[in-house]
């Protein structure tokens, strides 16, 4: 019995091992692009555009913003011109930040913008200006992907979501942000959104469990 | 009560602890409202604990309003409806996105009086919802929805307990008792149904335990404390998911079974299986064929479901490309949340294999163990029948639906999850047929795959929703 029990437990080692060091680490420790937030998605069936006249303003009230956030993101279709300059205002309570976009970037290219860091996750308003004199579209979501920021065109509210994220400063791998990620679990979670549960069940799940289906089959292998 | 506790195994105290771990870390895991219509399975809920309702005969279209404010303010001011199964997305994640969402749900009611989809299905896993639902109904819509979600940690835990015992029924205890039944509990799509709230879980626990019934009532007998279980559980099945119906029929055949093994009368399990399949086969494609429905068709889309479409063939009602492994394998170890979670196609194709290797290494092990096949030959009819005539059904359903909405292929993994006991059967059954060494270096290796599996679809989750 002995021996069916160690038998068992160095097939179940040797897979296990073999899944940890070939799948389970790399993929913990690969660089990713990881969002900082994103409070407007892409469009998931639809896309929808957000038409921003010359000398226009399209503005985003109840954006996030957090305090990994070094980059924004969005996209912007020029209808085959040059794209015009633009300038990228973003205010919030403890932060605010203002860059120029230069003139002749590409039809429908992914703008991705620096901006400084906020010291805090924080509600912002993020304001986009048209400084040239052809307009210009924002990819925007208006099916399911809608979300909850409100939208104004020069003050006047529009439906279509356009599609906005925040991004660190360069990737990181899932283990540098384990901690952040863990918070970030936490949050819709209830009586559960504690950022100290989703560590023990983290703990629980990748060595408790292991750990006792070993000893479970160290005994089942014992049992007659 | 606790002797009772005492006596329970080691290996199956291990396992229960493993899958209420497992069972907690995916609730976690996966953000409110992300599994399979699971919005649409809350309302029922709400709409019971609310306004005192069952909607026994619902109608309309749920373009209307058809979720209560409080849980609109969650959809919209959470970014739960944004989330949903687009991969662009991620969950608005910070205490800022909180305090909007609290804004947004201050004095929201709960009230609701449209028409979701779930309203179709009878009410029994629904009306076990509103305990949990009331017993948060102080706190917040997350506080409901995960209180909602870990009362299906014990209807997981009775699944395993009732998978343990069938396969113990069936192959004795040991190694391939665990083997079989971790087999079970760590199967992809069904975690994914105990994070989330859905009645197929419960249907799932209903039958691995008439299956256990079943195989009891065959071998002792039709004693009335098996019998009035087995058949309270076929109803309560049917009032829980009306997939459930085609329990009846093995249910029947093996009362039937334990009745004449005890009278002594000689009967052919083989040739009244035969009988039945015979009887039913014709009756699924006359249903099959009513109204705009066409029996030749009914028949090239099972044939191209598991099989390659054949010259004179057409095209296969609904989506060409899935089949018996987008459909069933390929959903049953992954696509996960609302379908959009799957696996690394590599992946795919490795465990596509395994499902193929395995089946034909079940088939060889029936063979090399016939003369105990042939001692349980009743049981063994009894559970093919439970098997082919819940697919067959399931196939009748997908394809009534798609004669009207071809392009929603209707069927998938999850429904066959009822059948989940077997599954780990089946991989006992080949273990069982092999040498004892062998044996548990099976054992060690199936556990460990189950284990990373679990691992890779915790993986898939994170990455898709926080990475």
């Amino acid at each position: 019995m002995r021996r069916l029990a160690m038998l068992a437990l160095i097939g179940y080692a040797a897979v296990l091992g073999a899944f940890g060091v070939f799948i389970g680490i790399p993929f913990l420790t690969e660089e990713r692009d990881i969002p900082a937030e994103v409070p407007s998605p892409s469009a998931l069936f639809f896309t929808s555009l957000d038409v921003v006249p010359g000398g226009g303003r399209l503005c985003m009230t109840d954006v996030t913003i957090t305090k990994q956030t070094a980059h924004v993101r969005y996209q912007i279709g020029t209808y085959k011109k040059p794209g015009p300059p633009l300038e990228l205002t973003i205010r919030g309570d403890s932060y605010s930040a203002r860059v120029a976009e230069r003139r002749g970037y590409k039809d429908n290219a992914i703008h991705a913008v620096a901006i400084p860091k906020p010291p805090r996750d924080q509600l912002v308003t993020v304001c986009i200006r048209n400084r040239g004199r052809s307009k210009i579209a924002f990819y925007a979501a208006a099916d399911r992907a809608i979300s909850r920021v409100n939208v104004f065109v020069d003050h006047e509210r529009v439906v279509p979501t356009p599609s906005l994220s925040f991004h660190e400063r360069a990737p990181v791998s899932l283990a540098d942000r384990a901690g952040v990620t863990a918070a970030r679990i936490a949050t819709f979670r209830g009586f559960l959104g504690h950022t100290w549960m989703v560590w023990v069940l983290a703990i629980l799940f990748a060595i408790g469990v292991p750990v006792l289906m070993g000893v479970a089959l160290r005994g089942a292998a014992r049992r007659p | 009560m606790l002797r009772r506790l005492r006596q329970v195994p080691l290996p199956l105290a291990l396992l229960l602890a493993v899958a209420v771990i497992e069972a907690s870390a995916w609730i976690v895991l996966v953000p409110p409202l992300q599994g399979p219509d699971e919005v649409s399975h809350y309302t029922y809920v709400e709409r019971i604990a609310e306004m005192h309702d069952i909607p026994w005969s619902p109608a309309g279209s749920s373009s209307g309003g058809a979720y209560s404010e409080d849980v609109s303010a969650a959809l919209r001011a959470a970014g739960i409806a944004a989330l949903a199964a687009n991969v662009s997305a991620r969950p608005l994640w910070s205490p800022a996105d909180e305090a909007v969402w609290r804004r947004a749900a201050a004095g929201a009611s709960r009230q609701n009086d449209g028409y979701t989809s779930a309203y179709r299905n009878p009410p029994v896993y629904y009306l076990y919802q509103v305990i949990p639902y009331e017993l948060a109904s102080g706190g917040s819509f997350f506080d409901r929805e995960i209180m909602m979600r870990l009362a299906n940690v014990p209807i997981f835990v009775a699944l395993i307990v009732f998978a343990w015992l069938l396969v113990g029924e069936l192959l004795g205890r040991g190694l391939m008792q665990l083997t079989a039944t971790a087999a079970v509990a760590f199967t992809p799509q069904l975690l994914n149904l105990v994070a989330t709230v859905n009645p197929d879980i419960l249907l799932a626990a209903e039958w691995t335990a008439a299956l256990w019934l079943m195989t009891l009532a065959v071998r002792r007998g039709p004693r009335a404390a098996i019998v009035v279980p087995l058949l309270l559980l076929c109803v309560v099945g049917a009032f829980t998911q009306p997939r459930s119906i085609p329990l009846f029929l093995p249910a029947a055949m093996a009362i039937f079974f334990g009745w004449a093994r005890e009278r002594d009368k000689r009967v052919s399990p083989a040739a009244i299986g035969l009988g039945v399949l015979v009887l039913y086969v014709p009756a699924v494609f006359f249903l099959a064929a009513r109204g705009p429905g066409e029996i030749r068709e009914f028949g090239s889309y099972l044939w191209q479901f598991y099989l390659p479409k054949l010259s004179f063939m057409q095209n296969t009602i609904g989506p060409v490309s899935y089949d018996f492994r987008t459909g069933f394998v390929d959903r049953i170890y992954g696509t996960l949340a609302q379908l959009e979670v799957v696996l690394p196609r590599d992946l795919e194709r490795v465990l596509y294999a395994i499902t193929l290797i395995g089946l034909a290494a079940l088939v060889v092990a029936l063979v090399v163990r016939r003369q105990s096949v042939r001692r349980n030959a009743a049981v063994a009819v009894v559970l093919f029948t439970t098997v082919w005539s819940l697919v067959l059904a399931l196939h009748l359903i997908a394809y009534r639906a798609m004669v009207n909405v071809p392009g929603d292929p209707i069927i998938t993994g999850r429904y066959l999850l009822p059948l989940i006991g077997l599954f780990g059967v089946a991989i006992g059954i080949v273990g069982w047929a092999l040498p004892l060494r062998i044996r548990a270096v099976y054992a060690g290796v199936v556990v460990a795959v189950g284990v990373a599996l679990q691992f890779a679809s915790a993986g898939l989750l994170l990455e898709r929703f926080y990475a």
